[in-house]
């Protein structure tokens, strides 16, 4: 950049003379307050964030451990074996019809009993 | 030009790392810094008291806005200042709309006052009216360049043009200034 001609300077000089207004007190007072009330509502936003992931991880934790447990329980656990009446209803014929004085209830319990033990 | 934009930024890269870090005291300091020029600025431009305070509010809270992101710009100062054009042109537009409104077809007094303190004189009214006859371009060069206190290679940053046009737009804005207020002399 070349440096301006003497008038030309002296023009600068002028136009660097002007008077010029001085912001408010009041102004940076109001900026600062707005900037920290904006850190503070950062702050929070962040730690809102962070508490909102905590939450969802240990949800997700014990999501995944709820389906394993699941999983797990249907491998190795095996489910009942189912009572059959048909053969309940056999064997209480057959009891009544082997013992003469046994009643229909005593021969229904003795052979729920049986099946139960042999299940 | 790329030198002195580092150097520029390592001015104030103390600053901006603790105000990325949400230190309020660096904000603080960045205000202290910049204020009084970017508020020169805006009221050169805009011509009243309370739309340069509001534009210098709008420039610190869209700065407080990008926050982290600051360890991008470049040149702190090149950017506020091209925050504050911005925001003048918003508000000038707003202005000029509500004038429309309003039917006001002149400016307000508080436009065409000077805040002439011990040393306002007349003749400082008679720069300030040469200053408003410059083109836009021109005048806007001059009064980053005299306000904001910005470099060419700055000011080029803010308008958008290479440095050799903004310090050539100075150079002619003086020249016009010169002939100008010589003209009223005689």
């Amino acid at each position: 950049m070349q440096p301006l001609p003497t008038e030309l300077t002296f023009v600068e000089r002028m136009v660097k003379s002007l008077p010029g207004p001085i912001p408010p007190a009041e102004l940076r007072a109001r900026i600062l307050e707005k900037a920290r009330m904006h850190l503070e509502n950062q702050r929070r936003i962040q730690q809102v964030r962070l508490v909102t992931f905590a939450a969802a991880g240990i949800l997700f934790l014990c999501m995944l451990i709820a389906f394993s447990q699941g999983i797990r329980l249907k491998v190795t656990v095996l489910p009942p074996k189912r009572l059959d009446y048909a053969r309940v209803q056999t064997m209480t014929r057959e009891t009544q019809s082997l013992v003469d004085e046994m009643s229909l209830d005593q021969a229904r319990r003795e052979a729920l009993r049986l099946v139960l033990a042999s299940l | 030009m790329r030198a002195a934009r580092v150097t520029n930024n390592d001015d104030h890269s103390d600053i901006t790392d603790r105000f990325r870090r949400g230190d309020l005291t660096a904000f603080a300091e960045l205000y202290d810094r910049f204020a009084l020029r970017l508020y020169r600025v805006a009221w050169r431009m805009l011509g009243n008291y309370g739309a340069a305070e509001d534009a210098v509010q709008e420039v610190f809270l869209a700065l407080l806005k990008v926050g982290a992101r600051l360890e991008k710009v470049e040149d702190v100062p090149a950017y506020l200042f091209c925050c504050l054009r911005r925001v003048v042109g918003r508000l000038r537009s707003q202005h000029e709309r509500y004038q429309r409104l309003e039917h006001l077809a002149q400016r307000g007094p508080e436009n065409i006052a000077l805040p002439l303190g011990s040393n306002g004189t007349i003749w400082s009214e008679r720069v300030l009216q040469a200053l408003r006859r410059l083109p836009p371009e021109q005048e806007e060069v001059v009064i980053l360049k005299i306000e904001g206190e910005l470099t060419f290679a700055e000011i080029s940053m803010v308008l958008g043009i290479s440095a050799n046009t903004a310090a050539s737009r100075y150079r002619y804005a003086l020249d016009k200034l010169r002939e100008d207020l010589g003209a009223e002399r005689e």
